[in-house]
């Protein structure tokens, strides 16, 4: 084969193999459908306070069904000071903050998509908001994690603690369709 | 030239980037390179707090529970009491309590916390039910007791 078509080979199987992940990654983001119906399963109650729907309604369309009031009450029962620092004893690689328990290990998932007023935050505090976001706090080993720096953690826990933060950061999430970021949105789920 | 081709490529599936679980780490650009800009981003008013050793709370005159502030946010609500075993958040816009648990077991720490909420507040059990309390258990505290909003125990 000449040698100018290696990397356009090379090239072919990348494209093919994420494509293939897409269609997977896809699949499994499908909602479990109920024979001949939409609901699926719902063990969990709609929240109250900030977990209720008339507080997150004001984020989420209508298209969620509530599924998220009930995740959002699952995973913090509406207490928007929920700090689940797990990571430190090892036992999980999360640091989960607020009404929906967003993971500082990896939210936000980059730079350049950290929200305008955290950057803000972060930039006041003396770091580079274009090359610091929350996981710099953060040195992971395994599941293990070591608070690398305290002060941009406070930061970030301060920022994820605000309801509204934390609440518009999760549809973002919920948007590009990250239900699995939820573990308990195996009890919440309740449409396809 | 064949790394940017690649970069163009992740760059241009940004479903596959993101973790879709919140286990593990990595910076997961989703490829548009925006700034993201919450509604959240503007600032909101401060809410007027309650100050006095004691304020009303659904018909109840209970302890101010802000002169046990451990930590309040800009928004008003606040939290009391914060230890290994359960926390206790006031929200004043839907003037309610919530009451977290986060240990096990489940029901003998509700047990405590309840007695330690109506201590608190310095209510009886009879007052403490006419407030709006929530008692809540996480996903991460014990997925089979997660999802169910509950009332203090002794006011079925």
């Amino acid at each position: 084969m000449p040698l100018f078509q290696k990397p356009l080979l090379i090239l072919s199987i990348i494209i093919f193999a994420f494509v293939a992940g897409g269609l997977v990654s896809h699949a499994t983001l499908a909602q479990p459908t109920a024979p001949g119906g939409s609901i699926v399963k719902s063990i969990c109650d709609e929240g109250t306070g900030f977990c209720s729907t008339s507080y997150l309604d004001r984020s989420f369309s209508d298209k969620f069904d509530n599924a998220y009031a009930r995740i959002c009450h699952a995973e913090s029962t509406g207490n928007p000071f929920l700090v689940n620092d797990v990571c430190i004893s090892g036992v999980s690689p999360e640091y989960n903050v607020g009404l929906f328990q967003i993971n500082l290990l990896i939210n936000p998932w980059s730079t350049s998509t950290t929200p305008q007023t955290l950057r803000q935050a972060i930039a006041i505090a003396g770091y580079d908001p274009t090359n610091t976001t929350c996981a710099n706090a953060f040195t992971l080993v395994g599941s293990k994690c070591f608070v690398a720096d305290q002060k941009l953690l406070d930061i970030c826990v301060n920022w994820f603690t605000q309801p509204l933060n934390n609440v518009e950061f999760a549809k973002i999430l919920f948007s590009r369709g990250d239900w699995q970021q939820w573990r308990s949105s195996d009890l919440c789920i309740v449409t396809n | 030239m064949f790394s940017a081709l690649l970069i163009l490529i992740i760059g241009a599936f940004p479903g596959l980037a993101p973790s879709k679980t919140q286990n593990g780490t990595g910076d997961n650009d989703p490829g548009n390179g925006a700034v993201i800009t919450l509604p959240g981003d503007q600032q909101t008013e401060p809410t007027p707090l309650p100050f006095g050793n004691e304020f009303e709370s659904s018909g109840v005159l209970i302890q101010n529970v802000y002169n046990q502030s451990i930590k309040k946010l800009d928004s008003g609500e606040v939290l009391f009491a914060d230890n290994t075993q359960f926390s206790f958040a006031y929200l004043p816009q839907t003037d309610e309590f919530i009451i977290t648990i986060l240990e096990t077991p489940v029901d003998g720490i509700i047990h405590t916390a309840e007695a330690t909420f109506v201590r608190t507040l310095a209510i009886s059990h009879t007052e403490a039910c006419k407030l709006k309390v929530s008692v809540g258990v996480p996903y991460f505290v014990d997925d089979s007791r997660a999802g169910k909003r509950l009332s203090l125990s002794f006011c079925e």
